[in-house]
């Protein structure tokens, strides 16, 4: 077993571990701290996968920022004691296994090679796709567009999410 | 790139385990005698009177919520920084126009108060902060202000006589 | 025996880390993607249920960067997966203050309540 295939073992393990935690954990600050080792399995994936840039930011958005936002509002309101009904857990069993059924079948379905890989292109490197990426993102041809509506969908979402969660007239606002 | 990451991989691994390692080690030698003493939360001296969970200020939420904008800003204008040199001036204003409309939204929240972790402060009520010791008003601004949530700790004595 | 049953797409050559098929990546992100649904549609309260949606589009991105590797570290699925992860940063940031309002409001996390439009 080479090393690539024991760090996949690991990180599938702490993956699915960590959002089975998030799932059944009945306190949600147990979900929030799974959903972070979930997140940093996936960003261990992200460096096996070759993605470095997606790792980092994997970690430093999702983990250092968005983890963060939800303990943030599990502090914010209180602990919900919810009951478990066997309704709701049969319905949910019963679309799990139908996406997984389509799911499974997507993946071993598929025959041959991914289309569309241009034979020309070399292995390429980590640094060599962050360039990649810049210059897709400056192209107008490309991504040029949804890169500056990327900044107005932030701008919105400040803006909206600091409005909405703004005490109106309670004490000290 | 075979496996460029195994320093990493043997930095955390060996960090976990010194802490853990150490944590058992300690557990052989140390004496265990528990009693309900000191089992129960240390709340500086005062016994526990309530739960652990409490609500926390909205501006905790606010300011983590622009970190996270400014968090992605970030992973944009990472690919954009490693090649907007060699794409020259046009680029550069691509660049600086994502960051202008970002800037908007940071002028909004700091005009409206947003940032302000004392409003009363910027409200200008209590023009006296800047010099001088904190007067007995502005301790209670601060206190009525910044800290919402939790137990009310100060008690009935000085401060209530001011409002 | 597993493993040749598993890499019904192996990995090609000269890509990171060629050792690991990528169907086993595409099928751990369709078994987180799953997680995600059970967990949507399971929980009661709303921080899970937003958690629960972020193990979806962690999936998804999963599978836009398998994708990318098995063609040669195409940068367009980074491209995607960032937009993925703005996309997915903005819903959590948007939805909880959605959330504190209405609690607020409320005073209940449970998503059982909320039949305010019911007609």
């Amino acid at each position: 077993m080479s090393a690539e295939i024991l760090a996949f073992l690991v990180l599938a393990t702490a993956t699915v571990a960590g959002g089975v935690v998030t799932l059944w954990s009945r306190y949600v600050v147990h979900s929030a701290f799974g959903l972070m080792l979930s997140l940093l399995g996936v960003a261990g994936f992200y460096v096996l996968l070759g993605s470095d840039f997606l790792a980092v930011t994997q970690v430093v958005v999702y983990v250092g920022g968005v983890v963060v936002l939800y303990l943030f509002g599990v502090m914010l309101t209180p602990p919900d004691r919810e009951e478990r009904s066997i309704r709701r857990i049969a319905v949910a069993g019963i679309f799990a296994v139908a996406a997984l059924v389509v799911l499974l079948k997507a993946v071993f379905g598929m025959e041959g090679r991914w289309y569309g890989v241009d034979p020309d292109r070399g292995p390429a490197s980590g640094g060599a796709v962050i360039r990649e990426v810049g210059n897709a993102f400056m192209d107008k041809e490309a991504y040029l567009l949804p890169f500056e509506i990327a900044s107005v969908l932030l701008l919105v979402a400040l803006v909206g999410a600091v409005f909405i969660a703004r005490r109106e007239g309670g004490r000290g606002s | 790139m075979s496996f460029d990451y195994l320093t990493i991989a043997v930095a955390l691994v060996g960090g976990i385990l010194f802490v853990y390692a150490n944590m058992w080690i300690l557990s052989l030698v140390r004496p265990n005698k528990p009693s309900d003493l000191k089992l129960s939360t240390y709340e500086c001296g005062e016994e526990a009177f309530s739960s652990s969970w409490l609500r926390f200020d909205m501006r905790f939420y606010t300011v983590a919520l622009i970190f996270v904008v400014f968090d992605l800003e970030i992973a944009f204008l990472f690919p954009w920084a490693v090649v907007y040199r060699s794409l020259g001036i046009l680029a550069f204003v691509e660049g600086l126009i994502f960051v202008g409309i970002l800037f908007l939204g940071l002028f909004y929240v700091w005009a409206k108060g947003d940032l302000d972790w004392v409003k009363a402060f910027a409200k200008g009520r209590i023009p006296e902060v800047l010099d001088g010791p904190p007067s007995r008003e502005v301790r209670k601004g601060v206190f009525e202000s910044g800290l919402s949530g939790g137990p009310e700790r100060n008690g009935g004595g000085e401060e209530a006589g001011t409002s | 025996m597993i493993a040749s049953i598993l890499a019904v797409l192996p990995a090609a050559e000269g890509i990171p880390n060629p050792s690991i098929p990528t169907s086993w990546v595409l099928l751990l992100a369709a078994l987180l993607f799953i997680l995600g649904i059970y967990g949507f549609l399971v929980r009661r309260d709303l921080i899970v249920v937003f958690m629960s949606i972020e193990l979806m589009l962690n999936a998804a991105n999963l599978t836009f960067l398998a994708a990318a590797r098995e063609r040669m570290l195409d940068p367009e699925g980074q491209v995607y997966a960032i937009f993925v992860i703005t996309v997915a940063a903005v819903e959590a940031a948007v939805g909880l203050a959605l959330l504190i309002a209405w609690f607020r409001l409320r005073a209940t996390l449970d998503v059982e309540t909320a039949v305010e439009l019911e007609g």
